[in-house]
């Protein structure tokens, strides 16, 4: 089974007797509330997914990142994980001190983790936009992001006091639960597929073709907040569903949810995709057309060059050109193999794909399953508004 | 902080012409950050093995039957 990332995989659920100690105690502690998506991360430092870290970043760590895309001890890591906060939430707090984090849950307060507070730091928001981003561009939806964030950052370890299970707990797997899956099912080379969209024939020939010379697929899709229009969570689960039903092997193809938001960093969210892939068990990250790209901000291919600097990543990125279907081939095929000039192809594009659906139509089955059609028009709202 | 602790290799000019020679089948145009990525990816090579099990026997088995319950295993 291929190392976690770092060697050891990050382990930060405290212990039945500490929880009880703590939670008995609790309104002792200083209090700060986060919102779902930190809580989100909370999980993933927790149970491993983001190995090595054990919490959020420390100003040292975060520059780290900034300038050179490696943690302090050289590791690749290439997107901050960091909690932002206010000056009205830190006036009685500093470091060494503790304090719980508290999130919302069926209108009660919910503890999420005790936080060992290490630093509180100013930041440089261009920096930060510009490092992560490549751009300051306010159009872009991480800059503008970072634009809207607090003035200070708190870093220091963290340890889950209570799991915030998620909207497909059936879906939701830990790194140490994969990893025994993948033995499980014997499979010694994993590849991982990363999505934010329901699978259309391009999705599926691509992991397909990675399929065809590894032993399992783990379809991985971004399960967390993303832009207006994008489509559903659930949209995307039910058509993944739908599909491996009808479409995959059961014993080579699993699906799972990796809970998290998207950053729209293009390369530098690729290694960050790649790392928590890793986390999980996989050999191998399917990197597609515009991985984690929005607009026109990164080159189709950017997130393939950036692999390049990191020799010593630990997992093997396997670079897929997009599919398309060429009608003197009268297959399914990609610019590797395909000699035909482009007035013989079409595209597969979730652009059109969506507009179909707004639009009332039906996707062409030459482009998307007739089932899983059928289950994005089931859901009322496919899309986030 | 990473720039203090940079140090100097003082590397052969055979083996730079070598490096130089090698360098122009990678998109790398810097020989510095060429060296550097040969120099990472050998460690990380060096370093795979003795890693610990990410889990114990006793997790195993309680883990198995999740995965059964909810089919990704029969």
């Amino acid at each position: 089974m291929i190392p976690p990332h770092g060697g050891r995989l990050t382990n930060r659920v405290l212990k039945d007797s500490e929880l009880d100690r703590i939670l008995s105690g609790s309104s002792e502690f200083p209090q700060i509330f986060i919102d779902d998506p930190y809580v989100k991360v909370v999980k993933n430092v927790s149970f491993g997914v983001y190995s090595p870290l054990e919490g959020f970043m420390v100003n040292n760590e975060l520059i780290n990142v900034l300038k050179f895309g490696r943690l302090e001890n050289d590791l690749p890591w290439t997107i901050p994980i960091i909690l932002d906060v206010e000056e009205k939430q830190i006036q009685n707090l500093n470091p060494g001190d503790q304090v719980i984090l508290l999130s919302k849950y069926q209108n009660k307060d919910f503890p999420v983790a005790l936080m060992d507070i290490e630093e509180i730091y100013k930041y440089n928001k261009k920096e930060f936009a510009q490092n992560v981003y490549s751009t300051l561009d306010p159009s872009h939806l991480g800059v503008n992001k970072v634009k809207s964030m607090k003035e200070y950052l708190m870093g220091g370890k963290i340890n889950l006091l209570k799991e915030k299970l998620s909207a497909f707990p059936k879906y939701t797997l830990k790194p140490k639960e994969t990893r025994v899956l993948f033995k499980t099912k014997g499979w010694r080379s994993i590849v991982g597929f990363q999505t934010r969209n329901p699978p259309h024939l391009g999705h599926e020939y691509i992991q397909k073709t990675a399929l065809t010379f590894i032993d399992g697929l783990f379809i991985n899709p971004v399960i967390g907040q993303k832009k207006v229009g994008d489509f559903s969570d659930e949209v995307i689960m039910k058509s993944y569903e739908v599909l491996l039903e009808h479409y995959y092997l059961k014993e080579n193809a699993v699906l799972s949810i990796f809970e998290t938001e998207m950053h729209y960093a293009g390369p530098k969210e690729a290694i960050f995709h790649a790392i928590a892939r890793k986390n999980f068990g996989c050999t191998h990250i399917i990197i597609g057309r515009d991985h984690a790209g929005v607009g026109n901000f990164y080159h189709p291919y950017a997130a393939h060059e950036i692999f390049d600097d990191y020799p010593d990543l630990g997992i093997q990125p396997l670079f897929l050109k997009s599919f398309f279907r060429c009608r003197k081939c009268g297959a399914i095929v990609n610019e590797k193999i395909c000699p035909h000039d482009s007035k013989y192809h079409s595209n597969f594009s979730g652009t059109k794909i969506r507009e179909s659906f707004v639009a009332g139509k039906r996707p062409s089955p030459d482009f998307m399953r007739p089932e899983v059609v059928d289950a994005i028009l089931k859901n009322p709202h496919p899309f986030v508004e | 902080m990473r720039q203090e602790e940079d140090f100097t290799v003082t590397i052969p000019k055979s083996l730079v012409k070598k490096l130089r020679a090698t360098m122009k089948n990678t998109n790398f145009t810097s020989l510095t950050q060429y060296v550097i990525s040969l120099i990472r990816k050998a460690i990380a090579e060096s370093e795979v093995t003795g890693v610990e099990e990410a889990y114990t026997e006793k997790e195993e088995e309680i883990i198995k039957k999740r995965l059964k319950d909810l089919g990704y295993i029969d």
